[in-house]
């Protein structure tokens, strides 16, 4: 119900954004522009709504992470954990190089891909031997663990 | 910080304050909505609210053992979160210390990274793998 009313107050806002910028054009020669700021408005205010209901339901507990990092054996992953603190690395370089610059970066370095792919590749593998070496719940049973990435 | 995407000129019209605008409430969105997701992470690891249980142990498979496998302190898995968290703090100084692009990453880091991963999965595959491996040779050797 609220993310239904948050949903559609995002739209109504887009809507009523795009609305009043028509009516009232910055450039009445040049519309182009006056799209481009439609546009770049609308996105902010739709992204920032959706990405605040996941945040408030993360917050809340409606979307459970409590097995974020457990393995299949029910024991936390340190593949899985190491992969988090990367991307949480990468994500937050990203996001101080696009503020830093106001563009997005050109390339990316292959050192970053190597040690993303690093990770990448440690935690297959583990699955792998995990998978290969029949591993049993820490409780001694068979399986029914956490969930499988 | 740079947050603007025109140039600043003593009378600046309608459109370049409105689009300077635009680019104010796109980074305070970004760092609100990336502080949040991080931190709420961070708070539910730290309370534990995502669970960290048995992080640093390992599986050891005792394939003859009625009680199936067990767990011990492994140090190959220690090793590995702190050359983790050693070239993850390394990376965030970087960039830092320079928002500009990129930083490239040692080679010599990257390696360490390389080899502690590797010795973290050769122990794995050692502990689970290498017992049945051995018990199933036994039984097909007279």
């Amino acid at each position: 119900m609220t993310r239904t009313v948050t949903l559609i107050c995002c739209l109504v806002a887009a809507v009523g954004l795009a609305f009043y910028i028509a009516t009232h054009p910055f450039h009445p020669e040049n519309r182009l522009q006056d799209l481009q700021l439609t546009i770049g408005y609308g996105l902010l205010i739709i992204i920032f709504f959706l990405g605040f209901v996941i945040l408030a339901d993360v917050v809340t507990g409606k979307i459970d992470l409590s097995l974020l990092l457990t393995e299949h054996g029910g024991g936390a992953s340190m593949s899985r954990l190491q992969l988090l603190i990367f991307t949480f690395v990468i994500g937050l370089s990203l996001f101080l190089i696009v503020a830093g610059t106001g563009k997005f970066p050109t390339s990316i370095p292959k050192e970053v891909l190597m040690m993303l792919g690093i990770s990448a590749t440690t935690y297959g593998v583990s699955k792998g031997i995990q998978a290969g070496g029949g591993l049993d719940n820490k409780d001694g049973s068979k399986g029914g663990g956490a969930p499988q990435a | 910080m740079y947050i603007g995407v025109l140039p600043s000129g003593p009378n600046p019209g309608p459109f370049s304050i409105v689009m300077r605008t635009l680019s104010t409430l796109a980074y305070w969105e970004g760092f609100i909505l990336l502080g949040g997701f991080f931190g709420t992470v961070l708070w539910k690891l730290l309370t534990g609210g995502i669970s960290l249980e048995q992080l640093l142990e390992g599986d050891v498979r005792h394939p003859n053992a009625a009680e199936g496998d067990s767990t011990s302190a492994s140090p190959g898995r220690a090793q590995s979160l702190v050359s983790t968290i050693f070239v993850a703090a390394y990376y965030l100084l970087q960039v830092v210390q320079n928002p500009k692009e990129f930083p490239k990453l040692p080679p010599d880091l990257i390696a360490v990274l390389a080899g502690s991963q590797a010795l973290y999965l050769g122990g794995k595959a050692q502990a689970m793998l290498l017992g049945p491996l051995l018990d199933f040779l036994k039984r097909r050797t007279p």
